[in-house]
């Protein structure tokens, strides 16, 4: 967060007394100027939420990767009962239809991961967010810190602000 | 949230396992069939467990035994030139079983005459010898390995063709050494096609 401090210096100078003049401010009510600020992540932060999404994004690619080779192979060893026997079960396609179950097995697994990852991306994701400032100019609660330091011949006041 | 939920569930349902039904394989050497299937020794496909029984010769192949000896081995009489009858079948119910059957070559005309013999059996159960003999016993041919690639018949097949001298033959079928399931398996079926073209 950026911090300022601005000092205004004003030089009370003796000065002789003047007539009464009309105030015409004195009846209006100050309105209080106000700003916001919008938050913003730390790097950390970033770098996490990046790492959540791309690990999501990685394993839903690779879930979706091993689910159509599953669905290729189960296309191709996979029959319905009645059709009628049409090849010999060879150990060829038993280590075709064990490799689809292995795939269908790995493609359950990164899909469950993929989505964990998604899930944890959005909490972190609203868990890190970073709250918007307002600062408000002229409220009770923004007053400048006023100090009078007196000095030859009159007084040196300051004011300081922060926003 | 639980929209990401339903899309990640539905997702792991989509991945595709291979499901093997009933009855949709032939057993494979020694009956080897997918899990929770086993082999149906008569129709030598991969079922359920316990929905067949016991391996059974089918009916009427057994008509021709005793048929272990030359003498006592059924005969097919001459072959007529272009033969090409419908396939016998018969039954080898235990690894001991010898099946012979005699048959006569005498000349035929024609551009090509020759014997062309064809013995299926189930891949999944014992392998079967078959051998041409004569009426000494003598061996002329043995089967060769004729399994057509892709097979679609369960079956492996076993082939003699070539002229061969007019005279009496008789065709030998035992039981090998292989895919008996090491002994549990050793008995089968078989068909046997005897033909004798011509051209």
């Amino acid at each position: 967060m950026r911090a300022l401090a601005a000092t205004a210096t004003l030089i009370a100078l003796a000065a002789p007394a003047r007539a009464q003049e009309p105030d015409y401010f004195a009846n209006q009510t100050p309105t209080p100027l106000t700003y916001r600020i919008e938050g913003e992540r730390t790097g950390t932060q970033k770098i996490w939420l990046a790492s959540l999404a791309g690990g999501a994004m990685l394993a839903g690619g690779l879930g979706l990767y091993y689910n159509l080779e599953s669905r290729d192979i189960a296309d191709e060893v996979g029959t319905e009962a009645g059709a009628g026997p049409a090849l010999v079960y060879t150990p060829e396609i038993d280590e075709r239809r064990r490799t689809g179950e292995s795939y269908a097995m790995r493609a359950r697994v990164l899909y469950g991961l993929g989505g964990a990852l998604v899930i944890a991306t959005a909490v972190y994701f609203v868990w890190t967010s970073p709250d918007d400032r307002v600062i408000a100019y002229g409220s009770d609660d923004d007053r400048p810190d006023v100090t009078i330091a007196p000095v030859r011949g009159g007084a040196v006041i300051g004011a300081g602000w922060s926003f | 949230m639980r929209a990401a939920g339903a899309v990640v569930a539905a997702l792991a349902l989509a991945a595709c396992e291979p499901e093997i039904g009933a009855g949709t394989y032939y057993c494979g050497e020694d009956g080897f069939c997918p899990p929770d299937l086993a082999c149906n020794p008569d129709t030598f496909t991969c079922e359920t467990p316990g929905s067949f029984g016991e391996f059974d010769c089918p009916s009427g192949s057994e008509a021709d035994e005793p048929d272990d000896e030359l003498a006592s081995a059924p005969t097919l009489g001459a072959l007529p030139c272009g033969y090409n009858p419908i396939p016998r079948e018969g039954c080898v119910p235990d690894g001991d079983d010898v099946d012979l059957l005699q048959f006569e070559v005498a000349a035929c005309t024609g551009a090509n005459p020759r014997l062309d013999i064809t013995l299926m059996f189930p891949v999944a159960l014992v392998e079967l010898e078959l051998a041409l003999v004569d009426d000494t016993g003598a061996i002329v041919r043995t089967g060769e390995p004729c399994t057509p690639e892709p097979n679609f018949t369960g079956r492996r097949w076993l082939c003699i063709e070539g002229a061969v001298p007019d005279g009496a033959y008789h065709l030998r079928i035992t039981a090998g050494d292989d895919g008996d399931c090491d002994g549990a398996c050793r008995y089968t079926h078989y068909l046997l096609f005897v033909r004798y073209p011509t051209a």
